[in-house]
């Protein structure tokens, strides 16, 4: 479904994704990690269209990640890791705007409306204004915002960044459910989070993939028995070196 | 049509936000009170209602421009924006929503400045049509400059521009004084900007003055016509500078 091909992106001399080539399979939930400054993020900007690589390429749904750009975004949708919400709409106005915008015909918007309300359990504050709702609220709201339009690949930035224990569970639970049919990929700094829910892990670092596999195939590489461990111990042969 | 759910969030974004309707509807009606009200004790020409109504209706419309350009540098900044360069809205989709919810504010505007313009004096003809319909270039123009602020600038910087925009209008368009007063070099500048025109246009409309008005519709359109093509251009940069 996704394969990078030699994916690159600099920003000025600074080499935030160098030589990516990985393959994400349909229905699958793919995990990016990494420290602060990785390539996590500029990985997922690029995969969705938001920023184009200064070399390499991807395939994404059989298409060109540059030329058909268009095809692609329609197919896909992302939880940016700040809560990208309409501050003055309320939960109801920000779903129907993001679902009229990817031309979800009008007599379905409702029904999609109402399915995401019942799945993120937002029902009793469904016309509160977004900037009124509570930090899980409105990561929920904006997980929603991304998969009201059905995206066949959902891109989720840091979903469960400042939210409570309680909170995250309620997500991870959700995220759950959704690998049934979408094919997601995942960024987290949550260690227990990507065990929890991936299939596969990527360990990028300096923009370089250090690890990928399951993550009992990276215990077994890195000779560890918790992801947290074989984390650190990848991180720090790096330092090292 | 996609952007017209973008529109509306818009529309709602600005109506919902109170400071926009008590800096763009009040204070123009508050003024022409003022100046109305001064006017019967210093019966100065610019401040008779055929003068003033057009002259704070136009100052008004600057207002559009810092609700816009803040809507937009806000949308940067919360990467709602970014989110929505990930949707499949296109260039042209993104400055049509953001224009297109400004005109009804500002006809709400006009209209409203006008009533009041009758309450002190305006005859009810059909030049108020028609001075409603004369404020059209000046409202385009202010819409692109905001599109083209909001891009280029962050909230602070608009703050800190708009604030000096809505001074050099007010004090370049003549809204509540004779331009002459302010002589040589000062009054020449006023001759370039869009303010002072988009005033003149608007008064020999609504007056009875036979005056020439295609040079002020000529520079007011102009300088909408220039503002549109900048804002597209920042716009699309915008969209592409992401991509680099």
């Amino acid at each position: 479904m996704i394969e990078t091909k030699h994916l690159t992106k600099k920003f000025g001399d600074f080499v935030a994704v160098d030589d990516l080539n990985l393959s994400i399979e349909k229905g699958e939930l793919f995990s990016l990690l990494g420290l602060n400054g990785a390539g996590k993020t500029t990985t997922i900007k690029m995969l969705s269209c938001l920023i184009l690589p200064s070399s390499g390429n991807a395939i994404i749904f059989n298409k060109d990640l540059i030329k058909d750009s268009q095809y692609i975004k329609q197919r896909i949708n992302v939880s940016p890791q700040e809560t990208a919400i309409a501050r003055n709409l309320n939960i109801q106005e920000n779903l129907e705007m993001i679902a009229g915008i990817y031309g979800i015909s009008k007599n379905l918007i409702s029904d999609k409306v109402e399915e995401m309300i019942t799945v993120f359990n937002l029902s009793e504050v469904r016309k509160k204004k977004a900037r009124l709702l509570s930090g899980g609220m409105q990561r929920r709201l904006s997980i929603a915002m991304a998969l009201i339009t059905d995206p066949e690949i959902l891109f989720l930035d840091e979903p469960t960044l400042g939210l409570d224990v309680i909170a995250r569970r309620e997500l991870w639970s959700n995220i759950k459910k959704l690998k049934e049919k979408t094919t997601i990929i995942l960024t987290t700094h949550y260690l227990e989070e990507a065990e929890a829910l991936s299939d596969r892990v990527a360990i990028i670092q300096k923009g370089r993939i250090k690890a990928i596999g399951t993550v009992e195939e990276i215990l077994n590489q890195t000779n560890t028995k918790k992801l947290e461990d074989a984390f650190v111990l990848l991180n720090e042969e790096e330092q090292t070196i | 049509m996609k952007y017209t759910y973008f529109a509306q969030r818009n529309f709602k974004e600005i109506l919902r936000d109170p400071l926009s309707l008590i800096l763009g509807v009040l204070l123009p009606i508050f003024f022409i009170l003022l100046f109305s009200t001064i006017s019967k004790n210093a019966p100065i020409e610019v401040f008779k209602p055929v003068s003033i109504v057009p002259g704070i209706t136009i100052f008004g419309f600057t207002f559009i421009t810092m609700f816009l350009g803040l809507l937009i540098a806000k949308d940067k900044s919360t990467s709602f924006l970014s989110r929505l360069f990930i949707s499949p809205l296109k260039p042209k989709d993104f400055i049509i929503g953001y224009s297109i919810p400004l005109l009804p504010f500002a006809l709400i505007i006009g209209v409203a400045c006008l009533i009041v313009g009758v309450f002190i004096g305006l005859p009810v003809t059909l030049k108020i049509v028609y001075t409603l319909i004369s404020f059209i270039p000046y409202i385009l123009f202010s819409v692109f400059v905001g599109i083209f602020l909001g891009v280029v600038c962050n909230e602070a910087q608009i703050m800190a521009i708009g604030n000096i925009y809505i001074i050099a209008s007010a004090l370049l368009g003549g809204a509540w004084m004779d331009l002459n007063i302010l002589g040589g070099t000062i009054k020449n500048i006023t001759e370039f900007l869009p303010f002072s025109h988009a005033i003149e246009f608007s008064r020999i409309i609504l007056s009875d003055r036979q005056e020439n008005i295609w040079i002020h519709l000529i520079i007011v359109s102009g300088y909408a016509i220039i503002f549109f093509f900048l804002s597209v251009y920042f716009f699309t940069r915008k969209m592409k500078s992401d991509n680099k």
